[in-house]
């Protein structure tokens, strides 16, 4: 039921959520939090009680009902709106203003259980997440909100890897139906390598254990260790890591010496494209798109949701990239190519003469993976790219998922524009030699029809190509 | 039922067929032999031996706002 309206005028006012909330579930770090991270713009909160949080419920079930202190069954959970709520007669018209929840374990330590808070409730926030629609029901009302779920480690059966896991499952469940809902204790129950010692209560997991939850909710997990990659450019291990990002897909970032592990969801703010060139003076013929991505969305389980991994000083306040030592990507099933293996055949289709790219100093190279079912439909609407080459893409059979390589000159990247862009099979081997659908210059493209007609085609343009709108619709901007 | 479903993209009336023993895909095929496959060969090798390294990848549970 609705127990409390609370007027929200600045962060301070938070604190009268003491007035009815005990500090077993809401404690003095945890308020320090929220009076420091939220939104001057909330207005109103309001305090549910008693909510049956399915979350908490599992673990409660599985774990604190057998110990011999009693835990409450039931959890606050708190609605913030942008607009002052009168009463709960107002509900209904403030639902516009509605961004987000979070519910309040009764279990004394990290109290933060299952929080949907939308990125506008986050003081400042800035960048480009992966996103899905939630429903919350408050008091008989539906009050939607779109974001990226969080929720806290409760120590005892959860860890930050199990709650970074979590995250990331309820992401999916929410957004696509082939994937089942998998609540906290399922997470912690799924890993089935026990020789590192009991799992309940969790002392905490490795990377391959995480692969296993992943793996348990129907996820094909592809790792990635820095380690391994130590002899190629320097960046390179970065660059796998935001393909898959950009890709808006979240992955599970594990940092070994910071004994962490945080959810990598979107990207800050990008730099411009001209002016990282004359920084770094950059003098290849690709420049890959990560270098205009001086910092990550994360989600970490210490913290409120939506802060930022950086590479160097600057927005995130504890961690560098430098201290992600792996990850781990939930790939879908029928994704077989491997980002690190598209960047380095890319370049090749250009230097081995498929296909003759102006000269120009250098391109910004953007590669990612995106449904063909979002590819086509982003196509519809594209009016700038020439007829014969969007037709060309809406015709063609695609498997379910694709690659995208887009190259743009530096200038045209900063307006959001390509010169080039290449679509990859995402199920072909790697070894294959022709591993593209299609892929152009300005005067032709090469078509492989690779499932009806197994053949390639050579298509001249009819007048020269002029550069498109890139494609955006993997993350959510936040301005 | 025997049928032949006539199937045409918007492309093809323009389109040249390239067969896969045209001097422009033998030479790329060439190309990839020499400088990508060693590469892929590389990034394969890297790969299957990830989750040795990922088991060794430990990530424990710490609180750092209650310090």
């Amino acid at each position: 039921m609705l127990l409390k309206i609370i007027d929200v005028d600045s962060p301070a006012d938070c604190m009268k959520l003491w007035e009815v909330i005990p500090k077993d579930y809401l404690s003095d770090s945890l308020m320090a939090l929220l009076r420091k991270v939220l939104s001057d713009a909330i207005r109103s909160i309001v305090v549910e009680y008693p909510y049956v949080d399915k979350d908490y419920r599992s673990t409660y079930y599985g774990f604190y009902s057998k110990r011999h202190r009693t835990y409450d069954k039931f959890c606050f959970r708190l609605h913030f709106f942008l607009r002052q709520i009168e009463s709960d007669a107002a509900l209904i018209v403030g639902r516009e203003s509605y961004v987000g929840s979070m519910v309040l374990r009764p279990t004394e330590v990290a109290t933060l259980g299952r929080t949907l808070l939308s990125p506008r409730a986050i003081k400042g926030f800035k960048g480009y997440i992966c996103e899905t629609a939630f429903k919350n029901n408050l008091h008989g009302l539906d009050l939607p909100i779109n974001t990226f779920p969080h929720i806290m480690q409760d120590t005892d059966v959860t860890v930050c890897a199990h709650a970074v896991c979590w995250m990331i499952a309820r992401y999916y469940s929410e957004r696509y139906a082939v994937y089942p809902e998998r609540l906290t204790y399922d997470i912690a129950c799924a890993i089935k390598d026990v020789s590192f010692g009991r799992t309940i209560p969790s002392r905490g997991i490795t990377l391959g254990q995480v692969s296993e939850v992943l793996n348990s909710i129907g996820f094909q997990p592809e790792l990635f260790i820095r380690e391994l990659y130590k002899d190629d450019e320097p960046d390179f291990f970065h660059d796998v890591l935001y393909s898959y990002v950009e890709s808006g897909i979240p992955i599970v970032a594990a940092m070994h010496k910071k004994e962490h592990a945080v959810a990598i969801l979107g990207h800050g703010v990008l730099l411009s494209a001209v002016e990282t060139v004359k920084a770094l003076d950059w003098k290849k013929p690709f420049l890959p798109a990560r270098r205009c991505c001086p910092s990550f969305v994360i989600n970490d389980d210490n913290r409120l949701p939506f802060n930022f991994i950086c590479d160097a000083e600057g927005l995130g306040d504890s961690y560098r990239l430098s201290d992600v030592d792996g990850f781990a990507v939930p790939l879908y099933e029928k994704m077989y190519l491997s980002a690190d293996n598209i960047l380095k055949i890319y370049p090749k289709w250009a230097s081995g003469n498929l296909v003759t790219l102006e000269k120009k100093p250098t391109y910004v190279s953007r590669v990612f993976m995106t449904s063909s079912r979002s590819y086509k439909r982003s196509l519809t609407v594209l009016q700038d790219m020439d007829p014969l080459l969007r037709k060309t893409q809406i015709e063609l059979p695609m498997p379910k998922f694709i690659w995208i390589v887009e190259l743009s000159e530096p200038l045209l990247y900063d307006q959001k524009k390509v010169n080039y862009r290449w679509i990859v099979d995402a199920t072909a081997n790697p070894y294959e030699k022709f591993p593209f659908l299609l892929i152009h210059d300005s005067e032709k493209m090469i078509i492989y029809d690779r499932t009806y007609r197994d053949k390639i085609y050579e298509v001249k343009f009819t007048k020269r190509l002029s550069p498109f709108a890139i494609f955006e619709n993997n993350l959510r901007r936040y301005t | 039922m025997n049928r032949e479903i006539k199937v045409e993209y918007c492309f093809e009336e323009k389109a040249k067929i390239l067969e896969r023993d045209s001097d422009k895909l033998k030479e790329y095929a060439k190309h990839f032999e020499n400088d990508v496959l060693p590469e892929i060969k590389k990034i394969e090798r890297k790969k299957s031996s990830a989750k040795e390294f990922a088991y060794q990848l430990r990530v424990s549970g710490f609180i750092i706002y209650n310090e």
